[in-house]
């Protein structure tokens, strides 16, 4: 008689089912009621996928496995927002290569998660449609933005994985928060291609995963050239599961001094007990200091918002998302369906954005931070001269009430993503591990390698990994 | 707790110089070129918060980026081109277009 599993590890489910010991039917059915729960418990969903389990999935190393994908990936059929009422009635004819490739390797795609409106935030209170809840307080965020992504990984009570998408610490911020595993590969390793873009310089697809094998295996299946993205590393993928188990005897980690100053006492606890685990097996531990840092919000959040002025400028009400009657000339048409649909943070970005980008403004804002970081990619190329990997934390505190982020300006929001945004402006592949609880509420440990340096980065993170 | 935090992050928050004013006039010259309507309520709530964003963006001013490049991306990766060839299938890419005719998208008039 076949098994019918529904809590049991990716690993071990992908081997189950290669070796045909599943019952599948089952399985599909026990998912959907499953994730129908969570829905209604967290709203981790923007668009459940209907479809989900109906056709047989391919073969290949992800066969039956379900995966979620962040809702700024197109997916064919399937209802892609980006978080925004500007594009609710969009439904794409075509899958991002990310999807394409997850798809191709056998992932069935069970629905796409919540996020800020465009990736526009840190908690995911900016968003268009339901605010998903922390699995391990409702009152609490997810982070942000992919914070549907984080939801459904920590809550789902089967194999599943969540395709993610990170620009100035979208990854990061929900694994911290929901006790998960976040990476964040290095800029062009993963494709772009069907992504809803925010800012196309930092816009990275990653991966929110319960264990670090799982990260692992989907880095692997989507990374890779791609000809539909000039952007794109033009290498092959490899199998980055290998790099688990590895010797770290005598791997260097940096612990940046600017980054262990100003944070909550209990998640420095939690991240300094994490590295004494590594240096207990052997990894080398130093302080470093990256001065620059203290540049990288506002040099961030510049590049971020001439970006997204930019790209958020094809959304005008004609060939697809959100359409009216069409009246009145053409600015007057394009500006009422804009500020009728856009929420407030992406009106704020939007015109701080062409703010920053106009003439007479741009050297000292957009030209200034584009400047800074050159600085701030050689200050980090150089600490790598030094050290394999840089650990800080990944937040700077526990996952904050939805009732205290409430109280805080789009300013106060911004300066949350300080542990983030240098690494994400500066393309470095990063991972978010779990590092435990503090009042029943999960922190987590950023691990921060050079440029396409996966490889390191998921041996050090599996050597820090505690599998509950 | 946040408050805190948020203090340590960014001191200079809390020493802001007025850099450059923004003001209503110069909000609706923004709007105007990002095609965006506000409404009074939010004009009044955006002045307010640019001036101290932008002022803490200013910060930037005391790096020294003489000589320095603008890094306009992260890695080196130049852009790769493909084959100027058609390998896809193509895609109804007026799908999800409400206003058609003869095949042509309808827009809203120009002059």
């Amino acid at each position: 008689m076949k098994k019918v599993v529904i809590l049991i590890r990716v690993k071990t489910f992908l081997e189950e089912v290669k070796s045909g010991s599943i019952d599948t039917d089952k399985f599909i059915s026990d998912v959907k009621a499953s994730s129908s729960s969570m829905q209604k418990k967290y709203a981790p969903f923007i668009t459940m996928n209907e479809g989900f389990g109906k056709a047989k999935p391919q073969k290949g190393v992800l066969q039956y496995l379900p995966v979620s994908v962040k809702d700024c990936l197109c997916t064919e059929g399937i209802r892609t927002t980006a978080g925004s009422k500007i594009l609710e009635t969009y439904v794409p004819n075509f899958d991002a290569t990310a999807v394409a490739k997850v798809k191709a390797a056998g992932g069935m795609i069970l629905g796409k998660t919540a996020q800020d409106e465009f990736g526009f935030g840190t908690f995911s209170t900016n968003c268009a449609y339901q605010v998903p809840k922390n699995p391990y307080d409702p009152e609490r965020t997810c982070g942000g933005s992919s914070g549907g992504a984080g939801c459904a990984t920590a809550a789902a009570d089967f194999p599943h994985i969540a395709i993610a998408e990170s620009t100035g610490g979208s990854i990061t911020a929900p694994a911290a928060f929901t006790g998960t595993v976040g990476l964040t590969p290095t800029y062009g390793r993963v494709s772009r291609y069907g992504l809803i873009d925010y800012s196309n310089s930092m816009d990275k697809v990653g991966v929110i995963s319960k264990e670090v094998y799982d990260s692992a295996l989907m880095l692997s299946v989507m990374a890779g050239h791609d000809p539909l993205d000039s952007t794109s590393y033009n290498k092959g993928s490899e199998d980055f599961t290998k790099y688990i188990g590895k010797d770290i005897k005598g791997m260097k980690i940096g612990l940046p001094k600017e980054y262990f100053s100003g944070i909550d006492g209990n998640v420095k606890k939690l991240v300094e007990d994490a590295i004494a685990r590594l240096e207990g097996q052997g990894a080398e531990i130093s302080e470093i200091s990256l001065p620059s840092t203290k540049y990288a919000i506002a040099a961030y959040y510049i590049i971020a918002m001439g970006e997204a002025s930019t790209n958020l400028a094809k959304y005008c009400g004609m060939r697809y998302g959100k359409q009216d009657k069409i009246s009145g000339e053409f600015s007057e048409y394009f500006s009422s369906i804009r500020s009728s649909s856009f929420g407030e943070e992406a009106k704020r970005r939007i015109i701080l954005g062409t703010y920053m980008r106009a003439a007479g403004f741009r050297d000292a804002y957009y030209m200034k931070a584009l400047k800074v970081r050159s600085i701030l990619i050689k200050e980090f190329k150089a600490a790598f001269k030094n050290v394999d990997a840089i650990a800080t934390p990944s937040m700077p505190m526990l996952p904050p009430r939805f009732d205290d982020i409430a109280k805080l300006s789009p300013l106060e929001i911004y300066n949350m993503d300080k542990m983030t945004t240098a690494p994400n402006l500066c393309g470095f592949p990063t991972i978010s591990m779990p590092v435990g609880t503090s009042q029943g509420l999960p922190a987590g440990m950023q691990l921060i390698t050079d440029h396409f340096m996966e490889s390191r980065l998921i041996s050090l993170a599996a050597a820090a990994e505690v599998i509950k | 707790m946040y408050k805190k935090v948020i203090k340590i992050c960014n001191p200079k928050c809390n020493h802001m110089v007025n850099f450059q004013k923004v003001d209503k006039e110069m909000l609706a010259r923004i709007c105007s070129n990002a095609k965006l309507n506000l409404t009074s309520s939010e004009e009044e709530k955006f002045v307010s918060e640019m001036g101290e964003i932008l002022t803490a963006f200013r910060e930037l001013e005391s790096v020294d980026t003489e000589g320095v490049q603008p890094a306009y991306h992260a890695t080196e990766i130049r852009n790769i081109w493909r084959d100027d060839k058609v390998k896809k299938k193509s895609v109804d890419i007026k799908k999800n277009t409400g206003a058609l005719e003869n095949g042509y998208i309808i827009g809203p008039k120009l002059i």
